[in-house]
């Protein structure tokens, strides 16, 4: 059953006409970096990977503590689609952060304080799904998951600040960090990525929503039917 | 190009397909799933009726 979705479609547009705009800019804009060289333009995408996926887990958690005040499921579906679109983007920012090391650091991955809560949030944040899929009553699983979130949500301003509280390696994007050269025409560049990546989670996190929606509307649906006194006639 | 940035830029759009084509894919299966289930419910109405 195909069911039209006009917004869908639009928002769908508007992402991708986003998000290679700010490729253009990523490769043709912004001025090639006089230390790192090109590898450099790895940081628009990874910044803004990061970004979308702090958001991400921001609404969870903003969610989650609506669910617990006054409940509802539109909440929770909220929470949970929030979580499996930001851990697509965190995972991102994971992999170009180290492809980004390779070259600058000489080592993929090192275990300083940064990159330590990186890797911490993201299994923190696959556990999320893993110990929904383990509660049978959906009230208790989506009571759990939402104490979950907001707990969880600690490691964001954690990785924020790590940078800023403990002796690290890791650039600061607001300053550019030690050697490297922030222009006005990157940091226009910076910006065009991060609307792009924030149009881009909400078009995802849209479909992610309607997904959960069908799932809820099968469920009822089987329900309905096992309620039915002849269902032994229709099987 | 260097061969990282290059493998960078594909992750992002590795993973962003990764996930399209999945939400795709349950949706559509859940779609089907719906058509069923709704014509079986109208099956039995009709029967409910006659």
């Amino acid at each position: 059953m195909e069911r039209k979705d006009t917004v869908g479609l639009i928002l769908v547009l508007l992402s991708a006409v986003a998000v290679f705009a700010a490729l253009w800019m990523v490769f043709f804009y912004a001025p090639r970096e006089v230390t790192m060289g090109e590898v450099q333009r790895i940081f628009y995408f990874h910044v803004a990977s990061a970004w979308v996926g702090f958001f991400a887990f921001f609404i969870t958690c903003l969610a989650g503590i609506i669910y617990l005040l006054r409940g509802g499921r539109r909440w929770d579906i909220l929470a949970l689609s929030s979580v499996e679109v930001g851990l697509t983007f965190i995972t991102m920012t994971v992999i170009t952060g180290s492809l980004w090391a390779r070259p600058v650091w000489g080592t993929y991955w090192t275990w300083e304080p940064r990159l330590t809560i990186s890797a911490l949030q993201l299994l923190i944040y696959l556990a999320y799904g893993m110990l929904r899929g383990a509660i049978e009553s959906p009230e208790r699983r989506a009571r759990f998951a939402a104490v979950y979130g907001i707990i969880a949500f600690v490691t964001v301003p954690l990785s924020w600040f790590a940078i800023r509280w403990w002796r690290t390696i890791h650039p600061d994007i607001l300053t550019g960090g030690e050697g490297m050269a922030i222009t006005p025409r990157m940091i226009h560049t910076l910006l065009a990525s991060l609307g792009a990546f924030t149009l881009l989670y909400v078009t995802l996190l849209r479909s992610r929503i309607r997904l959960e929606r069908a799932a809820d509307t099968v469920d009822r649906l089987r329900l309905q039917i096992s309620q039915d006194p002849r269902r032994g006639r229709l099987s | 190009m260097p061969v990282y940035l290059v493998a960078a830029y594909g992750v992002f759009w590795g993973l962003t397909f990764v996930l399209v084509v999945s939400i795709w894919a349950r949706q559509r299966r859940l779609e089907r799933e719906i058509e069923v289930l709704e014509a079986q419910l109208k099956r039995t109405s009709a029967e409910r009726t006659e």
